[in-house]
């Protein structure tokens, strides 16, 4: 089925001797594209100072409260961030076009190899977990989705990703936005599993940073790190200012880590691997009860620009495995805390429909996302497909995209995190759900 | 109005253009994809991300985690830095060439008007100048200030010594004392540069400093081992030189002006040309002249393909390098310029690229659009394509002298160096400076540290991650130790943690630099990561670095109330309050009268532990 993709601009100069795709007029001045504006500087809508948020890490400011475990989050939004660009169309195989086979002669995933998800579409094979999830009705793919940037760089595709606004108030991410609308603020309420927070993470609204669990603590004090925070609380303990009120947060963010040890053991069957053990490390987070709204997480090597490979060969079936593998046990993991708890994933585009010279495909647009829950309303495939037909693609020869991806996140936000409204995550576009969520 | 400093009766002489041959077509595309993003390959283009060095697989260990028994160093995110590169000490000086003060005397222009702040009620406050990225930092202060309560020492001298570098060692506390305030500024602010018998041999393993692009070109490129390996340099250079330099602060208006032009690091854009930049743009004009500065940042390689300039031609336009021009190189977001101020400013910026194959600037006349435009009131005919880089230095010599970069410069210096919400009187005294010196910057710098305000500021300012990191190692007195290719490597590691807490030295991922306030640095990531960081530097976890000579300190000591009186002394060079002693002593455990035996004397608790908790605590963290 072709489906007209999004009036979206193309900024990214095409090679000598192709055609350009003509989405705007072709005799038109430049226009200034804002969402060319938004990678290259910040700008503050004047007067707008309310809605300001820093850039870097996270901030605190007076407003929030410092009290540890706070409301109850009515849903926890695992956001995963998939780095480099997903080949999506060797993970949700569109099995029944021919097209897919012409021109992947060497990476296609032979159809009767897939686990089918219906008469169109199949898993690749390495994901059992997923294709289990799906039958039980908790995991659905979305076809063909998009930001309204055609860039080709991986910077500048996952700034407008992560920014999810080309207005002023691209100062800050859309997870932070989300954080500030939702009005959570315990300490927990939102965590970067990883060692440094992402652009998505970023604003106003204070997110912790955790790349161990385990290891959550100031290093060097051995059996004597109590007495060390006690030492250190005690330093600040006459004054009066930011930085004391910040020193008081972390040690009592250690306190909350050792709380979340204690009452919390890690699963078992995770994947060996720094996924594995983050998502070890956020069920135990999400299992304690402590408010978390929002958690993100990387992972990376996803762009495959060589060796894609197939069932048993190459870099995707390697990664998949341990995606699978993963969430799988983070699903298991969880228990019945699942029910509240949704997963989404995302990249910062897809990759190009063609097969390069070195058995992987270069970067492209469109890209299926995944969304998982219990509050999902999976099983089935959602998106409008928009064809490999030389028509229909889009930039570098890559999938058009016909779903935006805010419609998609904006879904989850409003019925599981529980916005009543989107206008200062997304600004700039007007939500259309899919129906993929039912509300919590 | 006949002082109006934008007349262009006033405006000095630009110098002649630089006419390059034309040698080929400009390039169709310079936007160079990352194709070296595999498998968690490389650290991402414009920094800030983690991902693909952190999350597949080989996570390195950071601090804001793990408590590692030896030193783990950072294992090889791709993208490490040159430690594998370094065998010995290269014989080559790697030394960037000297600051010089502006070439040659210029005409002044005759004294503009007083420049007064502008009243309360005028909308265009708050933002000014650099703030406006990642959210505003406080604005101008309208009311005297005084000095408000701080756990810091009132000392001036200290508070001098405290700002004007990147932290107080007891050489630098005495001299300013000997010497007084002036004659050690003048001796920091002295374009003659200082032996280095510290820093000289570390910076001496950096290959790629003082070369040319090309030649760092032909040094590192087609080497997979470390994709952005001179921009490593750089960077650790960056974090040797604040640690070790014996002109320091020298070495923080160069930061302060990397932020100021801002290039970013780990971007293709400047993957070659970011050192000559360093060393042609920042290091040479940084005791001089702000026009030449700008003049030399607006016609360099690096600025040119990072604001995407080399696609700006009369064949398709492309405004970033015009609009950051004016929004953030001279006169400010405040200076009321609109959408056709920087059309006008992009239209004059055309035909200036860069040559492929020399890695310098070069004009094409034929790619420059010609035609009279107007920038801020002032008519450019630019009716001659051949003349464009004349007609171009004529629009950078009247920016810079313009009053709005006065005040906007002004504004960003009080702000590194008074407090977060700089005093508007100071501030309009400083511009006039510059207005009145052809846009100088040392007269405004020592204007600064003489004023009121300054010496009303003392522990006003938070320190940034880097600056706590450095300030902390100078405090503790750490220095290299071992083969350079130990330190060279501590450094690495140092890179990373700063990359994690988002201010590895030349990283800032938009083209505004370092947010220089406050509130975005205020995390519980951020405090957490410099209390571990204080810890690998007290137990001397980082090979290349030493450890604190705590056994020296507590020499004269006998009892554990002496010897925490003597690391507090020796770190922070004033007494601990007598609740934070007894804080101190309540972790050892013992009372202040106890005799320590010699086991004790030299213990991991005495000596590693308690430097760290007295760094982790209020006095490291302002400044």
């Amino acid at each position: 089925m072709t489906t007209r993709p999004l009036p979206l601009r193309s900024a990214e100069p095409t090679p000598a001797g192709r055609p350009a795709p003509t989405l705007t007029c072709p005799d038109c001045a430049p226009t200034p594209d804002p969402w060319r504006a938004g990678f290259t500087r910040r700008r503050v809508l004047q007067g707008s100072a309310a809605m300001v948020a820093a850039l870097g890490l996270q901030t605190v400011t007076s407003r929030y409260s410092f009290a540890a475990g706070g409301e109850p989050a009515r849903g926890t939004l695992v956001v995963i961030q998939l780095r480099g660009g997903w080949d999506t169309l060797s993970i949700v195989v569109p099995t029944a076009d021919p097209l897919y086979y012409d021109l992947r002669p060497g990476i296609g995933i032979p159809a009767s190899q897939t686990l089918a998800l219906d008469r169109s579409f199949g898993l690749h094979p390495a994901l059992t977990r997923m294709k289990a999830l799906y039958d039980q009705g908790t995991f659905a793919p979305v076809l063909a989705a998009g930001t309204p940037d055609a860039t080709l760089s991986h910077f500048e595709a996952m700034d407008t990703v992560e920014r999810g606004t080309a207005t002023g108030m691209n100062v800050s991410g859309w997870m932070n936005r989300a954080l500030e609308a939702r009005g959570a603020t315990a300490l927990l309420s939102a965590v970067q599993i990883g060692s440094q927070i992402s652009l998505s993470l970023t604003g106003e609204a204070p997110a912790l940073v955790v790349d161990s669990l385990e290891d959550y603590g100031i290093v060097g004090y051995d059996d004597l790190q109590t007495q060390a925070m006690a030492a250190i609380r005690s330093l600040y303990a006459a004054e009066d200012n930011a930085v004391a009120d910040q020193a008081r947060r972390t040690l009592d963010s250690i306190d909350l880590a050792a709380q979340i040890r204690t009452d919390e053991p890690a699963g078992s069957g995770y994947p060996d691997g720094a996924f594995g053990q983050g998502m070890s490390d956020l069920a135990r987070i999400i299992k304690a009860d402590v408010g978390l709204t929002m958690a993100t997480i990387d992972i990376g090597g996803w762009d495959m620009h060589t060796n894609v490979g197939t069932v048993d060969w190459g870099d995707m079936q390697a990664q998949l495995s341990d995606l699978d593998a993963g969430l799988g046990a983070f699903v298991d993991d969880l228990g019945p805390a699942f029910g509240r708890v949704t997963v989404a994933l995302v990249s910062e585009f897809g990759r190009s429909i063609l097969q390069n010279g070195t058995w992987g495909c270069d970067h492209g647009h469109g890209q299926t996302m995944w969304v998982l829950g219990g509050g999902v309303v999976g099983g089935q495939v959602y998106g409008t497909w928009p064809g490999l037909a030389e028509a229909d693609r889009f930039t570098n020869d890559s999938l058009a995209a016909t779903t935006d991806y805010r419609d998609v996140l904006g879904e989850l936000l409003v019925k599981h995190v529980g916005l009543g409204s989107l206008s200062t995550v997304f600004p700039d576009h007007t939500v259309t759900p899919l129906g993929l969520a039912r509300s919590l | 109005m006949s002082e109006d400093p934008l007349d262009p009766a006033l405006v000095p002489p630009a110098e002649p253009s630089t006419r390059r041959a034309r040698l080929h077509p400009a390039p169709a595309s310079r936007r160079v994809l990352l194709g070296a993003l595999a498998g968690g390959a490389v650290a991402v283009a414009g920094g800030g991300y983690a991902a693909h060095h952190g999350s597949s697989g080989t996570a390195p260990t950071g601090l804001a985690g793990p408590a590692p028994a030896t030193v783990p160093g950072r294992g090889a995110p791709a993208g490490a830095g040159p430690a594998s590169r370094v065998a010995a000490p290269s014989p080559a000086p790697a030394a960037s060439p000297s600051p010089s003060a502006s070439a040659a005397p210029r005409p002044r222009p005759r004294a503009a008007t007083p420049i007064t702040p502008p009243p309360a009620s005028v909308k265009t406050y708050p933002p000014t100048g650099q703030g406006v990225a990642g959210g505003a930092p406080p604005p101008l202060a309208h009311v005297v200030p005084t000095q408000a309560r701080t756990i810091l020492p009132l000392d001036q001298s200290a508070h001098l010594v405290r700002r004007a570098t990147w932290g107080v060692v007891p050489a630098d506390l005495a001299a300013a004392k000997s010497l007084g305030a002036d004659a050690w500024l003048t001796r920091q602010l002295s374009t003659t540069a200082p032996s280095e018998p510290v820093l000289g041999p570390v910076l001496a393993a950096f290959t790629t400093l003082g070369k040319t692009s090309a030649q760092v070109r032909a040094m590192t490129d087609g080497s997979d081992d470390d994709y952005f390996m001179a921009h490593g340099e750089l960077e650790l250079a960056a974090i040797a030189r604040a640690m070790w330099s014996n002109r320091q602060l020298y070495e923080v208006l160069v930061d302060f002006f990397h932020s100021r032009v801002h290039v970013p690091v780990y971007t293709d854009k400047s993957r070659f040309t970011l050192t000559s930049y360093d060393a042609t743009v920042v290091r040479r004009y940084a005791l001089g002249s702000y026009a030449d500065m700008v003049w030399a940042s607006v016609t360099h390689p690096a600025m040119l393909s990072y604001l995407d300039n080399t696609e700006n031609t009369r064949w398709g336009g492309n405004q970033n390098l015009g609009r950051e021009l004016l929004e953030l190189h001279t006169v400010g977001v405040d200076a009321g310029y609109t959408q056709a101020d920087v059309e006008a400013a992009a239209t004059l910026l055309t035909g200036v690229g860069v040559d492929d194959a020399t890695l310098t600037m070069r004009y094409t006349p034929s790619d420059h659009a010609t035609g009279a435009v107007t920038v801020m009131g002032v008519r450019y005919p630019n009716s001659s394509a051949a003349d464009g880089l004349t007609t171009l230095r004529t629009l950078i010599t009247n920016l810079t002298h313009n009053r709005h970069t006065a005040i906007s410069l002004a504004t960003d210096l009080a702000r590194r160096f008074v407090s977060d919400a700089p005093p508007g009187p100071l501030v309009a005294r400083l511009a006039q400076i510059y207005l009145n010196t052809g846009t100088a910057i040392t007269p405004m710098v020592r204007a600064l540290f003489g004023s009121a305000e300054f010496a009303a500021s003392v522990g006003a300012k938070y320190r940034r991650p880097l600056e706590n990191f450095v300030a902390t190692a100078r405090a503790l007195g750490v220095a290299p130790n071992g083969p350079v290719s130990d330190t060279v490597s501590s450094l690495d590691w140092m890179r990373w943690e700063m990359y994690n807490l988002g201010q590895n030295p030349l990283g800032h991922n938009a083209p505004d630099g370092h947010p220089d306030f406050a509130r975005p640095w205020l995390s519980t990531s951020g405090t957490l990561g410099r209390w571990n960081l204080a810890m690998v530097l007290s137990g001397g976890w980082a090979t290349g670095f030493t450890p604190p000579a705590v056994a020296t300190w507590l020499a004269p000591t006998k009892t554990f109330g002496e010897a925490v009186d003597a690391i507090a002394s020796a770190t922070l060079h004033q007494p601990l309050t007598a609740d934070m002693r007894s804080a101190v002593l309540g972790f050892l455990g013992k009372a202040a009268g106890t005799t320590m035996r010699s086991w004790e004397k030299t213990g991991y608790q005495l000596v590693a532990q308690v430097p760290a908790i007295i760094a982790s605590g209020p006095h490291l963290q302002v400044r």
